[in-house]
């Protein structure tokens, strides 16, 4: 009871807030947690090797095969429970959450429904354990079992229907084409990017969203659903919330098995917690904090059974899991000790989950995890008033004691933020390992209502994998929906809609230059314009263009997954998909987006500020000579790769206006015919300005372009300024960054922002360092920048790991939205992440 | 000017923009900015931004001084400036696309560096932070650093003035009022072995630092430790 009364003066954790901990040790498995059943549970984790199951693949087959004339939906649901009841399933030593993904820890099971060939390619071919990284092995006896399903899948996975229904034009910028917006995550892959609404779970259970089902079933008018897809849609909901409990009560006998066969008493105790947990939280609501975390493991870990959609998040957890808490304090049915210990417990079964990516895919988004699977803490309640908690706190804490990478931290911040938070924040920020991402709600809340949320589900937002803003349990967003490359663009419209560097080694070669065709449409060339104002004529034409087209191209996709892969499971967990009689995949949640990114933005900056003062302004250059140049890859044009290279020329990042005011026309033009397109669902397209990683892999399919970059290296990151081999575009320190990447419109790009900071570790050390960090991110707050990310790394340290790798095995660093092992990256995105300009304050 | 470097946070409070000026009463053999040292503009060398004069040897076209230049080159690059020679004239540093030719000092007007200053007044309200004047020594050009503390007073803004002391004490009378922190070096107690290593003595540095601290004016004495020097007694 005295706790309570505390509680209500100040949240904290179980350490004060203050607390340091040493700067730039972002190493995992260092036993960095008080308690010593974290410590051994995290090793045991790091001990085994990442693996492929046939069981769901094989399992989802079967259903398929069996009940191949039943309505699409009802197949689907048939075959989630397939593998609910049938998959074999554990609990490990030291485990209190029990839960697997369908496949054992850190195994990935495989989603032939949504990509499968290059699955089979890459297991005959390219073997997974042969890998330079994101290595898997697979049993003889698995990759059999998945030989065995190859023929029956031939023509039926969603990216062979995709790329059947996609015409020419449609495919020719994708990654199945010339590869300068990327359509790949949504084309072989679920769609994820949301959160359940688990306060609408915790609070009826799984019999309570039951009963709702079964209440709109019998109330359904046979003469509104002719067709019977309603019914149809009910009946699979029903199935796979049957086979939801039924799954749950799997794990509570395996439990009982396990515990009558425990020596040891106090862990036959906790196996019979176990049983008694899942058995309870099978059907009815929560009690307790720990029944409410087996649920919302379990119940979030069937959603990545039913589709591979990465960045299935958790929300805001310090807040619907607030009231068990609160409840445990009070009634003294747990310790603050006992719930901190679970709630690092509960971060490393984040490990368990695994997804097996296309070896294309890797290079730009390595990491083995599931990703995305994020959890937003702090920021405002649904009624604007500040919403830290105890738990706010005790969930940093777990970042400093698991330094595991996941879940994915992000921490809003407003006006009213509570200093305690923002050093504990600026703390955890400091040991480096990429946790957590800082948020802003006076950035994010205004862009979520200019998408058209409510002010109550604006403020109640939470951020949804890298970087999305999202209502939690009531939105489909499809936030991860392209990558699209705005630097490509610029080069389209200086050389009249051909690629620069067209020739024999494009893969589109025979189809595309040799037939003296160009990729896009006739916008001039550079050498024909008379003014600058034509370059941006001609870009905003190119914009257009192929804009129109990625939309067109998501649109087919959108249209297929509704009709191949609904998702009735989930659909129990989002808002209104039960009370519409819709499946989430068609539009029945409450809000629906799509979001597609612009990358690029600093790289297509410079290059428009190189063109404009060197050619027409300066005149030093003619559009002749530049356009050789960069056919040439620069190659006998050294002094003016140079010079682009050089402060000689406008660069944005240095709070110069020339330079930003071209990276906000790149952008804006970009917003502009992206933003409020309809969408099939329902809903509307939200353009969101960053990369993640996707601009190593953009980079890779670019020749050189007028802002100093050669041929195939990476075009600049999120929203960050252009680092090239010939060095850093952004020279007047961390307050121009910041000037600079404000100046662009944040609330616009209503999907999301992101700037990728990364600081040598001496300049942000003691006290000062500590509160020089915090101002640097309250500036850029004020300034409505929406999210900041850090990398307190020095290059010395990140050289030595990619010369010793195996020192530096559990080395964390941030990629962009997310944090990963260093030596684990591929090689292109190891080299961006020490390009990036590492800051230092003296 | 040599340089005017946003967001430092070594020479005093919080989140600074530092303004170094040219030009320094003392010659210290371990100078961290030498370029500061002469009051006038002067090129300088970054051999490893060469891109190489073959390809480019834009700056031996631009120097006046035809096949007698005062560039020395090395294996295909510029490695240094003979300064013998030099005549400051800048041509080579102008004519350098890669930055390995630069111009250390470039003359602004009191404005310009103002206005730099306050596009960070909203960092250095969050930290407790604002300008520091340096250099070289930021007294040698003492009616221009006046006027830029004055503009800085004017706008609310905290000034900190790192000076080596070796100056008139008029001038400190002057400036003091427009200033919120001293940092001033003590390089030696020893008037000879100061002279030795720095080309001055002592004496007026020391009879300075002692005033400013009589007049209550906030200090912040550092003593740089040089091997040889004054690292033993």
């Amino acid at each position: 009871m005295a706790l309570q009364s505390t509680m209500k003066e100040k949240p904290i954790g179980i350490t004060p807030f203050d607390q340091e901990w040493p700067v730039s040790d972002g190493h995992m498995g260092k036993n960095t947690s008080p308690f010593p059943r974290v410590n051994r549970f995290i090793n045991r984790v790091l001990e085994g090797e990442f693996t492929v199951d046939h069981q769901r693949a094989s399992l989802v087959t079967e259903a398929y095969q069996k009940y191949e004339h039943e309505p699409q939906v009802i197949k689907c649901a048939l075959a989630l429970a397939n593998v609910l009841d049938n998959v074999e399933i554990n609990i490990t030593e030291d485990e209190l959450i029990a839960g697997e993904m369908a496949a054992p820890m850190k195994a990935a099971p495989i989603f032939p429904e949504h990509s499968f060939n290059w699955v089979m390619d890459e297991m005959k071919h390219h073997p997974w354990h042969k890998r330079l990284h994101d290595r898997y092995y697979i049993s003889k006896r698995s990759a059999k079992k998945l030989k065995d399903i190859e023929s029956f899948w031939k023509g039926k996975s969603i990216d062979e229907v995709v790329i059947s229904e996609m015409n020419e034009d449609e495919l020719k910028g994708t990654n199945v084409g010339r590869g300068f917006y990327l359509l790949n995550l949504y084309m072989y892959g679920g769609i994820g990017h949301l959160q359940a609404n688990y306060e609408k779970l915790f609070t009826r259970g799984f019999y309570g969203l039951k009963e709702e089902v079964l209440e709109k079933l019998e109330g359904l008018d046979k003469n509104e659903d002719p067709a019977g897809a309603k019914e149809d849609f009910y009946r699979a909901e029903l199935i796979t919330l049957e086979a939801a409990i039924r799954y749950f009560r799997r794990y509570a006998a395996l439990a009982v098995k396990i515990a009558e066969k425990e020596k040891i008493p106090l862990r036959k105790q906790e196996l019979y917690f176990i049983a008694d947990n899942c058995k309870w939280v099978s059907t009815n609501p929560p009690r307790t904090f720990f029944e409410a975390l087996q649920l919302l493991y379990l119940a979030t870990t069937i959603l990545l059974i039913e589709t591979n959609g990465h960045s299935v998040s958790i929300g805001r957890f310090d807040q619907f899991m607030e009231p068990f808490y609160r409840r445990d304090i009070e009634s003294g049915e747990a310790t603050k000790e006992e719930i901190q210990e679970l709630i690092e417990l509960y971060f490393i079964k984040h490990l368990w989950w695994t997804k097996l990516r296309d070896r294309l895919t890797v290079i730009a988004n390595s990491g083995r995890g599931m990703g995305g699977d994020s959890i937003t803490l702090g920021g405002v309640d649904r009624e604007g008033s500040d919403a830290t908690t105890d738990l706010t706190f005790m969930c940093l804490d777990a970042i400093a004691h698991t330094r595991s990478g996941v879940p994915w931290v992000a921490v809003r911040w407003h006006e009213q933020t509570p200093r305690e938070l923002k050093v504990k924040t600026a703390n955890v920020i400091r040991i480096g390992t990429g946790q957590p991402k800082v948020f802003n709600d006076q950035a994010a809340i205004p862009a979520s209502l200019r998408a058209g949320r409510t002010l109550e589900d604006s403020r109640n937002y939470h951020v949804v994998g890298c970087v999305e803003i999202d209502s939690g349990g009531k939105e489909y967003g499809w936030h991860d929906a392209a990558y699209f490359n705005i630097a490509k663009i610029l080069e389209l419209a200086i050389n009249d809609g051909r690629c620069i560097g067209c020739g024999e080694h494009c893969d589109r070669w025979e189809s595309c230059g040799e037939e003296g065709k160009r990729l896009g449409p006739q916008t001039g060339r550079l050498a024909e314009f008379n003014s600058f104002d034509r370059v941006l004529e001609a870009y905003d034409r190119q914009m257009e263009y192929w804009v129109d087209l990625m939309v067109r191209g998501i649109e087919i996709m959108d249209r297929i997954h509704q009709r191949l892969k609904p998702l009735p499971y989930l659909s129990t967990l989002i808002d209104d998909c039960t009370l519409k009689g819709i499946d989430v995949s068609a539009g029945g949640a409450r809000y629906n987006f799509t979001g597609p990114q612009a990358v690029g933005v600093g790289t297509t900056a410079d290059g428009m500020a190189a063109i404009k003062q060197l050619i027409f302004e300066e005149k030093k250059v003619t559009a002749e000579d530049l356009l050789n140049a960069l056919e040439n890859n620069w190659v006998g044009d050294e002094p003016l790769y140079a010079l682009v290279n050089s402060d000689q020329v406008h660069h944005y990042g240095n709070d110069d206006d020339y330079a930003d005011e071209l990276a906000k026309f790149a952008t804006d033009t970009y917003c502009k015919h992206v933003e409020n397109r309809p969408n099939c669902r329902g809903g509307k397209y939200l353009p969101g300005i960053y990369s993640v990683s996707a601009n190593t892999a953009l980079g890779l399919t670019q020749w050189a372009s007028a802002d100093g970059r050669v041929a195939l290296e990476p075009v600049s990151d999120c929203l960050g300024p252009v680092h090239t081999w010939a060095g850093s575009h952004d020279t007047k320190g961390p307050s121009a960054i910041t000037k600079s990447v404000t100046k662009l419109d944040h609330i616009r790009a209503a999907n999301g922002t992101l700037l990728n900071w990364k600081f040598s570790p001496s300049c942000i050390t003691g006290e000062t360092g500590r509160d020089n960090l915090i101002a640097l991110i309250d500036v850029y707050f004020d300034r409505k920048g929406m999210h900041s990310q850090f990398n307190i790394v020095s290059r010395e340290t990140l050289e030595n790991a990619i010369k010793n790798p195996e020192e530096y095995r559990y080395l964390l660093v941030r990629v962009a939205g997310y944090s990963a092992f260093f030596v684990e990256l591929s090689k292109p995105l190891q080299y961006d992440i020490m390009g990036r300009t590492e800051l230092s304050f003296d | 000017m040599t340089n005017i470097q946003r967001f430092t946070v070594h020479d005093g409070p919080g989140i600074r923009t530092e303004v170094f000026l040219k030009g320094c009463p003392l010659n210290c053999k371990w100078c961290s900015n030498p370029e500061s040292i002469k009051p006038n503009p002067e090129a300088g060398v970054y051999p490893d931004r060469c891109i190489g004069v073959e390809k480019c040897g834009f700056c031996l076209s631009a120097c006046p001084a035809g096949e007698k230049n005062f560039l020395v080159t090395e294996n295909n690059r510029v490695m240094a400036i003979n300064r013998d020679s030099y005549t400051a004239c800048l041509s080579c540093a102008k004519a350098c696309p890669a930055n390995a030719l630069i111009t250390w000092g470039k003359m602004y007007t009191v404005q310009e560096i103002v206005d730099t200053v306050l596009e960070d007044v909203p960092f250095y309200v969050k930290s407790g932070g604002g300008v520091t004047l340096s250099g070289g020594d930021p007294l040698v050009q003492w009616k221009f650093s006046l006027a830029i503390l004055k503009e800085c007073k004017e706008h609310d803004i905290h000034t900190c003035l790192e000076t080596e002391q070796h100056v008139s004490p008029d001038i400190l009378n002057i400036v003091y009022p427009f200033v919120d922190l001293v940092i001033a070096d003590i390089k030696h107690m020893d008037p000879q072995k100061h002279r030795e290593y720095t080309g001055v003595g002592n004496e007026l540095i020391l009879h300075n630092i002692a005033e400013t601290a009589k007049k209550e004016m906030p200090l912040v004495i550092r003593i740089p430790v040089i091997p040889g020097h004054n690292d033993s007694r």
